[in-house]
Parts: C-alpha cells; structure tokens; sequence
C-alpha cells in the first residue's frame, strides 16, 4: 500500500533521497504498523519526534496500523524562538 | 611540511569561540581585546574571516628583531616571543605585512600566535571547524 | 570574578555620569541581566510612572555568564515599563554588544531621567561621556552604527541604538544591536528614544574571568558537547529557528490571516528549503549562518534580497546582505499577514531592523489592519492608498515603509494593534495580552502557550515559558499549568544567567547551575537558581501589579477562547485558558485575585 510521508525540520535527514521539498509517497506492506515505517527510514530509537496521521495527533504512534493514502507528518519537535 | 591553522572562512560564523579561548589560554581572561586570532566581518556577517599568524616562511619579525627575542619552535614550526629578551622596541610590527604581531602598552611587549605549543586553543574551541589544526 | 562589581549610571537630566559599585546582596538573590536588572527597576521607580517620561528608568544589564566562554554568552536585558503594555519590560538581545558592555566592566547600565537634547552615550572602558547626537537623530539604526563606528575610530566597538520609531515612540520600537540583533519587544525602543538617547557605543577591553577557572574550563567543554550532540541544536544551526514554520504548518498552530486561520499552504515558499533554494534569476536568499557572541549554536542567518525583486529593484541600498529570516519574522511578515514571498519578508525583516521595529508586533499589528481593511473599517484613504488586502506583498512593504519613516498611515499602524483596532472600532481584532501582540503560535494547538501567553509578565510573549513537549503530545489543557509555572521559573533563572535559552532542552537546569556555580563566587546549586527564577517571576508580578495591572489582563483574545482552529491537528479546540489559569494561580501560590499570598512572598523573601 502507499502512504503519504512529510518531515519536518531536522527529521528530514531520515527521507529517502528521492524525496522532494520534506515530502515522498511510500511502499509499505499491506497492515503495516508505524513501527514498520520507523524501520524503513532507520530513525533511531533514541530520536524525538511528533507525528500525526490525517491530521491527528499521535502521542504513542508505534503500534498505529497504516492504511492506505494515509497522510503521515513526521515533527521535529519545537524549541522556543 | 609542520602543521598550521588551516582557516576556511565559510564556515565561520563570527562566534568569537576563537577569541575568547585565545585570550583564556594565554592571559587567563575571556578577553577578545587581548586575542591573537581575531574575527574580521564584512558585509552586515556576509563573510567572517579569523586573521592570525601565517607563521609564514620569511619569517620577518624574526629577521626584523635586534634582540633575538624572536625563534622558531622546533616542534611546531613556530615563531616565538621570549618575553625576557623582547625590549618593545616595535621593529617587528612595522617588518611584519601582516599586522600579526602586536605591541601591547601595558606590558611593554609585543605578542603573537605562538601555536599553544602544538595544541591550539583557537582550533579546539572553534564550533564549526573553520579553524582546524592540521 | 563573573560579576565586574560595578554599576554604570547615568543621570540624563543633569547629564551626570557616576561609577558605582553593584549591590552584591542583590547580586546574591537575583544573579544578574533579567532578575537583577529587575531587582534594580523596582528599587528605582515608581510602576505607576509614564512610560515614556523621564521617571522611568532603562536598564540594560549582562549576567555573570556573559562575556564568559559558556556557549551563547552573549545575551543582555533590556529592562524598563513598556509603553505597549504598562507593564515591566524585560527584552533580550544577543548579538555582541552585551558581552562588550561586560568586558568594559559593567554589570549594568542605568539610565535615568531624560536628557534636555538628542546624545548618544560613548563607553570606552572606564571613560565615559555624552556627546551630541544632534547630527543622527531622525536618521536610521544602520547610519547611526555606521557613522559612529566610523566617528569613534575603532571598528570593534558595539553600537546599540534606535531609528525614527524609536524616537518618535512608536510603542512597539525596540533597541537594535550589532546591525540586526534586537532588544525587540514592549517598545523598549520608544522608551530610549523618549530619554533623548540615540545610541551607545561601547568597547570593552577589560575581560572577564570566572572564580574557579579550571572547574569552569572543564563544564564549558562538556556542556558546549552537549549542545554540539543535541538534534535539536543541530536543527537550530542546519535550518535556523525558521525550520518551526514547517512543523506549525503541518500541526496547525501557525497563526495566519491575523489568526483567523491556523495553517499557512504558502509558508513552504518562505521556509528555510525556499531559503536555500535558486529562485527564476538564479538569486539564492540564504548566504549563510551567523552567530551571537561565543554561541556554538549559530542560528542566526545572513540573506539578501534579489535585486530584481519589486522590494529593492529601484534601491541598491538594499542589496547587500543582512540579517535573514527568522521563525518569529517570518510568521509576522509572512502567514499572519498572508504574505508568501520571501524576498519581500527579507527586505520588510531589513526594513525592522535598519529603523527599529520589532518585527513581531509590526506584523501582527498589520494583520489586524489589513482584516479591518477587508471589513471596510480601514479605507483606502485612511492608508493613503495601499492596498491592504492580506496576501498582498507590495502592501506590506509600503506598510513597513511608512511605519519605518514613521509617515502617513504608519503613525497609526505606530500605535500597535491594540490602539489600532481600538481606533477603528474593532477592539476583537487584536491579537496579543496586555497590549503586546503574540507571536507565532496559535493557543488553540498549543493550549500551554496559552497560558504562557496570557501570564507572560511582559504581555504576550512565547519566550518565557516552555510547554513545547507536553503541548505537542496532548492537546487539552490538561496538566499544562504545572510545566507553565515551572519553566517560566527555569527560564526566568537561564536568563539571568547572561545565556540564551535556546540551549535549554539540550541543558538540564543542573547544566546551568554548574557553569554559574564553577564562575560565580558562592555556591549555586540548581535549587538555587530554580529559586531565584521563581522570586524573579514573582518581583515582575508585583511591578505590574503596582503598575495596576490586575487578573483580568491576564486573558486572551475572544478569538482563541470562542472560536475553534478550523484545522490541524486541534480543529475545533479552543483555548482552554479558565481551568489552567486557576490551577496556575493555586501552584503559583497566588490567591484567585492573581495577587501572591504572604506566604509566597514571605517564601521568596519578598516585602508584601
């Protein structure tokens, strides 16, 4: 199934390269959970971040099942300024 | 060939990191007034250039001084004050093109870039690498 | 010693110049820049006084950390009653004019009283002295610096000064240094420019040291480490703090159309990908990254505008390089005022700088124009022809023109937003808390910048306070009064350390305290400077209310308490602000009335 993923910020390091202006549209397995999506861009555990899917917040996004044309934003998290 | 300060002014970002550690080592002050290196900006921060000592070949400061004051560190290539010896007669400011070695008033002495003595504190502060020992 | 010990102050009004040294006992209880410097404002006027008359006292003030080697040692406190808001004033800067001032051997500086004719004040170490300003009033910040760098003979010196907003009190003028770092908020500006000051021009070549150098050596690399290691450091020097338009976009919490809308499609033609990228004429807007004094961080941007832009095509003058865009100008001159073009929001972001505006409130306060315009409140001959239609760029340049030059409609847009939309008959319409204008944060997505927002002692502000974390995980207001106080606390402490507080989140307060504790006579363990952000906190407090500010300032607009965002991800939330506000006052240890209890002042050692 194909997913729609945006980064934010610094979290653009993780976008494969064919990406373009922090946007890229994924191949995921049909089921797939949002773990499966942090696999595949091999972000770190230790990495902080917010995402939503289709505009909702994610406070414990691991174990979000994915679906297709689903809209996930990857955040850097904000710092004042 | 010895090592040097290698400066890539891209990189700079006018923090002064340099200056500070500079003046730290060598007087024990965070004093950019008293640095050797210093951070030239032009153009409202378009370029920010650290400026010290080539240690350049030529070698005119030490060709210059009538005290001998001034030699080269075997180890790092350096040309080097000797504060005992330095009388503050300026020869060395005025032969050297460029403007790197300093008198200062308050001690009667000129400065300069001395390397740290192969480790220098400039190079290990700055955060962005445009100063780096090699 | 991280403190100099001494006291720079100036009577204007009799022109008298006095050395003096600094009230260490003071120094004990507050630190430096923001506390003590608030410590000092207390002591020395009365709140009730007119902002812009000559009772009111301006105070800049470094902190024992500045012009050390911690990383962002560069920071200084600007402190007086703003005339935006009526309340204390406590505007920071960066830049390298605040560390100069420490190495010229001051803690503080404090000018009193109103000079009888325009000066600027000349600060070469111990020599001190007003001279005529007469030839640089009614000129800009970018000539004055120019011109008195040029007139003093040492290009190292550091001019802080203000343009024609400044002196004509435009209420929300700020202090420039260094050409484009500001003291930017609460009309510092005006309230220098009212005591005739021009400018300061200081050069410091005293230094500084710190009371246990090796210790201090040794927690400058490990925490400057900590800095370099942290990913959201190293997003602050990869993108600057513009890379926040970004994820404010795609949280919808990013205030567009004078916060009618909370998403922004065009901020990804004004974010740093568009700054970095070649446009049609192959200009590029980003040259690149530029640092505050000893910072290690380097947010900071250096851009110029295309000369074949509409902005500057006519006007070579422009098209040089200067300070670029920053999240804050980049939301105030880009979606809250509808704008997508970036060389416009650089050459309006130049414009702020050269003559003293704070771009936050100017942009905002634009905004509310520009929905009164569309309202018809605002007509095309109130504003003397432009065409103030959010969107619309050549309409916020010409706005930025005549508020710089202060003519025509820019005496009005002069006033900020509250005066304006008082003026023209929609008070709704403006957009901040206590007189000052919010910035680029929506309180419906956000619920903890609310609160922030709404008891910032110094009128809107997202500075002084750090929800951030717990804001992004649930977006009720839920629990979100607890972390408020705290960081407002923590972050009242890091400012009055004389560093800047985009270290904290790679800093621990313990981080702090060590570098204090390793510069600073005495002993400064992190309860300490925990403590002492809370009487800071609580001092602020007690000027405004004196002031006569009361709980009722402490609100938001309509708007955000009544209108829910119409996307994102908190379409349909409103701001929260009644519940978290009541339990902020109960942590706070202030009674229902916003007024602190006995206990807590008596806690804090404060007199009631």
């Amino acid at each position: 199934m194909k997913i729609s993923l945006k980064t934010t910020g610094i979290m653009s390091d993780y976008l494969p390269a064919d990406a373009s202006g922090g946007r890229v549209e994924l191949e995921l397995p049909e089921g797939a959970v949002f773990a499966q999506l942090v696999e595949t861009l091999a972000i770190p555990d230790d990495e902080r971040y917010v995402v939503s899917i289709n505009d909702t917040l994610l406070p414990e996004p691991l174990q979000h099942p994915l679906q297709a044309g689903d809209t996930v934003i990857i955040m850097a998290p904000l710092a004042a300024g | 060939m010895a090592k040097g300060l290698q400066i890539d002014p891209a990189k700079c970002t006018s923090c002064l990191q340099c200056e500070l550690a500079c003046s730290n080592h060598h007087e024990g002050v965070f004093n950019p007034a008293l640095s050797r290196i210093k951070v030239f900006e032009f153009e409202h921060g378009r370029r920010s250039i650290p400026y010290t000592c080539t240690q350049c070949e030529e070698a005119w400061c030490l060709k210059a001084c009538p005290t001998n004051a001034i030699s080269i560190n075997q180890d790092t290539g350096a040309k080097v004050v000797d504060d005992a010896t330095c009388v503050g007669c300026k020869v060395c400011t005025i032969a050297c093109p460029y403007g790197t070695i300093n008198y200062r008033s308050a001690t009667g002495k000129v400065v300069k870039c001395d390397l740290c003595s192969g480790d220098p504190a400039c190079a290990s502060a700055c955060p962005t690498d445009a100063i780096v020992y090699a | 010693m991280a403190w100099q010990r001494k006291v720079l102050r100036i009577n204007l009004t009799r022109g008298e110049i006095h050395h003096e040294p600094l009230n260490m006992e003071w120094a004990n209880a507050y630190m430096g820049s923001r506390g003590l410097g608030t410590k000092y404002l207390s002591e020395m006027m009365d709140p009730k006084a007119d902002a812009l008359g000559p009772d009111n006292v301006l105070i800049f003030a470094t902190g024992p950390l500045t012009g050390t080697m911690s990383s962002t040692s560069g920071r200084y406190s600007v402190l007086c009653k703003g005339p935006l808001t009526g309340a204390i004033a406590c505007s920071n800067s960066g830049g390298k004019f605040g560390a100069e001032l420490k190495n010229a051997g001051y803690d503080l500086l404090i000018l009193e009283g109103q000079s009888p004719s325009p000066v600027y004040l000349n600060i070469v170490d111990d020599a001190v002295s007003l001279e005529s300003a007469e030839d640089l009033w009614g000129t800009t910040v970018w000539h004055t610096e120019e011109t008195l760098k040029e007139r003093l003979g040492d290009p190292q010196t550091k001019v802080a000064s203000v343009g024609v907003p400044g002196e004509q009190g435009v209420r929300y003028a700020c202090i420039v240094n260094d050409l484009h770092r500001a003291a930017g908020r609460s009309g510092v500006g005006a309230v220098m420019g009212s005591k005739n000051v021009k400018a300061i021009a200081v050069r410091g070549t005293v230094g500084v040291t710190a009371d246990d150098p090796k210790r201090f050596m040794a927690v400058v690399k490990e925490t400057m480490k900590k800095l370099a290691d942290d990913r959201g450091r190293q997003g602050m020097t990869r993108d600057g703090t513009n890379a926040m338009i970004d994820t404010m976009h795609a949280f919808g919490g990013l205030p567009t159309r004078n916060f009618q809308e909370v998403q922004f499609a065009g901020s990804e033609k004004i974010n740093p990908t568009a700054m970095r990228a070649k446009n049609e004429n192959g200009h590029t807007n980003l040259i690149n990254n530029k640092a505050c004094f000893g910072c290690s961080i380097g947010c900071g941007r250096v851009a110029h505008i295309d000369p074949k832009h509409f902005s500057v095509a006519d006007k070579p003058q422009y098209w040089h390089a200067s300070g670029g865009l920053e999240y804050e100008t980049a939301f105030a001159l880009g979606p809250v005022v509808g704008v997508d073009d970036i060389d416009a929001c650089t050459y309006v972001g130049f414009l702020t700088n050269e003559h003293s505006i704070d771009p936050i409130s100017f942009g905002v306060t634009v905004a509310a124009a520009m929905e009164m315009f569309e309202l018809g409140a605002i007509t095309l001959e109130d504003t003397g022809g432009i065409d103030l239609r959010f969107g619309n760029a050549e309409a916020l340049v010409q706005a930025a023109e005549v508020t710089g030059a202060q003519q025509g409609f820019g005496v009005d847009l002069g006033l900020g937003s509250k005066l304006l939309c008082e003026k023209y008959g929609h008070p709704d319409l403006f957009m901040g808390v206590k007189g000052q204008e919010f910035a680029g944060y929506d309180s419906r997505a956000l619920q903890g910048m609310g609160l922030g927002y709404a008891t910032s002692n110094r009128g809107a502000c997202h500075l002084k306070h750090d929800v951030f974390s717990p804001d992004m995980k649930d977006q009720s207001g839920n629990g979100k009064a607890e972390p408020c106080k705290n960081s407002q606390d923590e972050i009242a402490a890091i400012d009055s350390t004389g560093l800047c507080i985009f270290t904290a989140g790679a800093w621990g307060m313990d981080d702090y305290a060590a570098q204090v504790d390793a510069a600073c006579e005495g002993d400064w363990p992190t309860e300490r400077l925990v403590e002492l952000g809370e009487r800071t906190w609580n001092l602020e407090r007690q000027f405004n209310l004196n002031a006569g500010l009361t709980a009722a300032d402490d609100t938001l607009p309509k708007r955000l308490l009544e209108t829910p965002a119409p996307s994102g991800t908190a379409k349909g939330r409103v701001c929260e602000l009644d519940y978290m506000l009541k339990e902020y006052y109960q942590l706070r240890g202030w009674g229902a009335d916003g007024v602190p209890t006995a206990e807590t002042l008596g806690r804090l050692g404060l007199n009631a």
